[in-house]
């Protein structure tokens, strides 16, 4: 997913001699990824980018302790979330208590398939399958499949146990079975 | 219940999570039931909606703006001409008239530019950035003009004469003070980043001070000097009678928020926006007129007295009248050599 190797240089450059250029590349790789996931609970792209850079430059300003963090991603979107989630407590009508109360947004699109057509119905059936999906798993099959995480990484960040990654992603799974049935008049 | 496990090992599968031993399990399975296949090569294809890639790196830049006092410290390499003003404070609005006070230290005016040899100017549309010999950094905005020598250091003081607005973010020297000379007030530098506002036909001039302290003395009363402090305007109005009046108004910034982001009204124009707070029509338009290079004709004098908050960044002047349409009732219409007509 990410190059390791040019990220653990870029956190000991960061780290060991405070070095602004390397930050500056860590931040380009790791900006886009954490704007995204903070966009899908806050919804706003300028508040998703203000809470971005506010993730980054918490970042900066506990460098010392990078090199002792296992997974950079994981930590940045760890800070990600809980800055949301304190967002949203803030500034949203409803009652935001914990992750299981955000609304999250994502839409789904398709590139054109080699091998299957997908039909306008059945994109349509899709994207309402994955809005209905609980805001918990709904959040994890965004982490796996668009921002590529591991079970571990996505437990970690969420605060969950593997087994519970993996039985809401096959719920996910499960749910949007139910429309390519409906397509396609499967068993 | 064969599709349960179907379901689970694809699960797995699609988050490259599944071992050997499931995927042969699930191969298998699969030639048991084709009909899966159409599960798995429909949810391999399911991917999201991305947003427009944020520019990175401009976002970078306007992080180093936002955050610029956790990388002043370390103090590195000043050599890339990086963008750091405002610290971010949070500052209530103030508004003191002051009438008569303690002034400070004297300026000499000293000789005042007789002849620079170097002057860079920004038509109607442009906007310009250039470094000085001595490492200031000028953002210069449109309609504007600086003038210097190239010999910055000739008089021992470091000089510039500035027509039209710019941002000073200058380059520290102790030795030579740095002092801009407008048409109505010079300007000597006794910090680092601040914006003046002296366009010849306007009536006030003005500077904005974001870090550092600057001093000012009124061309015409020499005796006169005021010492500005981080978030501090100076304006400088011109009675229209042209009599020499000088109401100096002494303002503390008040950062506005628009869509959660907090910009300061008078140096947005260094990020290509226009900002605007509860400005009323008649303030707004030279403003307007500008950013977009036209000129106004107002038929409709109740217009004037509208009041508008905004922000404009890339919109046309069509689109930024039609969304002010919506907040107050006026009419416009785009005329020939650049006009439009307010009615």
């Amino acid at each position: 997913m990410q190059d390791l190797s040019n990220i653990s240089s870029l956190i000991s450059d960061i780290a060991n001699y405070d070095s602004e250029a390397a930050y500056k590349k860590l931040f380009i790789l790791l900006f886009p990824s954490v704007k995204r996931f903070v966009r899908c609970m806050v919804k706003s792209s300028p508040v998703a980018e203000e809470l971005a850079a506010d993730v980054m430059i918490t970042l900066w300003r506990n460098r010392a302790d990078l090199p002792g963090v296992r997974n950079i991603m994981v930590y940045a979107f760890v800070i990600a979330k809980n800055l949301s989630l304190n967002f949203l407590k803030k500034n949203s009508k409803r009652q935001i208590v914990s992750f299981d109360d955000v609304d999250i947004t994502l839409e789904a699109d398709n590139i054109t398939p080699e091998q299957i057509l997908i039909s306008d119905e059945l994109k349509t059936r899709l994207n309402q399958s994955i809005d209905a999906l609980p805001p918990r798993c709904k959040m994890i099959f965004k982490l796996i499949r668009e921002d590529g995480l591991s079970y571990k990484e996505v437990a970690e960040i969420l605060d969950i146990s593997v087994k519970t990654v993996d039985a809401q992603l096959v719920i996910a799974v499960r749910r949007l079975s139910e429309a390519v049935k409906k397509e396609y008049n499967l068993s | 219940m064969q599709r349960e496990r179907i379901m689970t090992l694809l699960a797995r599968k699609l988050a490259k999570e599944i071992t050997e031993e499931e995927l042969s399990e699930l191969e298998t399975l699969m030639q048991l039931y084709p009909d899966s296949l159409y599960y798995e090569e429909t949810l391999a294809q399911v991917h999201f909606k991305k947003d427009p890639e944020p520019d990175a790196e401009s976002a970078f830049e306007r992080h180093l703006l936002k955050y610029a006092n956790d990388f002043n410290e370390v103090a590195t390499e000043e050599s890339l001409p990086e963008k750091r003003w405002w610290p971010g404070l949070a500052i209530a609005a103030t508004l003191l008239f002051i009438a008569g006070f303690s002034w400070y230290f004297m300026v000499q005016p000293g000789p005042k530019l007789a002849n620079p040899d170097t002057t860079v100017s920004c038509g109607k549309d442009t906007r310009k950035k250039l470094m000085l010999p001595d490492g200031t950094s000028v953002w210069l905005n449109a309609n504007s003009r600086l003038e210097y020598d190239q010999d910055l250091f000739a008089n021992n003081n470091r000089q510039v004469r500035l027509f039209g607005e710019a941002f000073f973010d200058v380059a520290k020297d102790k030795k030579h003070p740095f002092i801009i000379y407008t048409e109505k007030i010079s300007i000597k530098v006794l910090g680092t980043a601040f914006n003046v506002k002296a366009y010849p036909e306007d009536n006030k001039t003005e500077a904005t001070l974001l870090r550092g302290m600057i001093e000012l003395s009124i061309n015409n009363e020499p005796e006169q000097h005021l010492i500005l402090r981080p978030s501090e305007k100076f304006a400088l109005t011109q009675s229209k009678t042209d009599e020499f009046r000088s109401a100096l108004v002494i303002e503390q910034l008040k950062p506005i928020s628009i869509s959660d982001k907090i910009y300061y009204e008078e140096t947005s124009w260094l990020d290509n926006k226009l900002v605007f707070k509860d400005n009323a029509f008649e303030e707004l338009m030279p403003k307007l007129e500008k950013w977009y290079n036209i000129q106004f004709k107002v038929a409709n004098p109740k217009v004037r007295d509208y009041h508008f908050s905004g922000m404009l960044d890339e919109e046309t002047i069509e689109e930024a009248l039609t969304a002010m349409q919506l907040v107050r009732p006026f009419k416009f219409k785009m005329l020939p050599n650049h006009t439009v007509l307010i009615y």
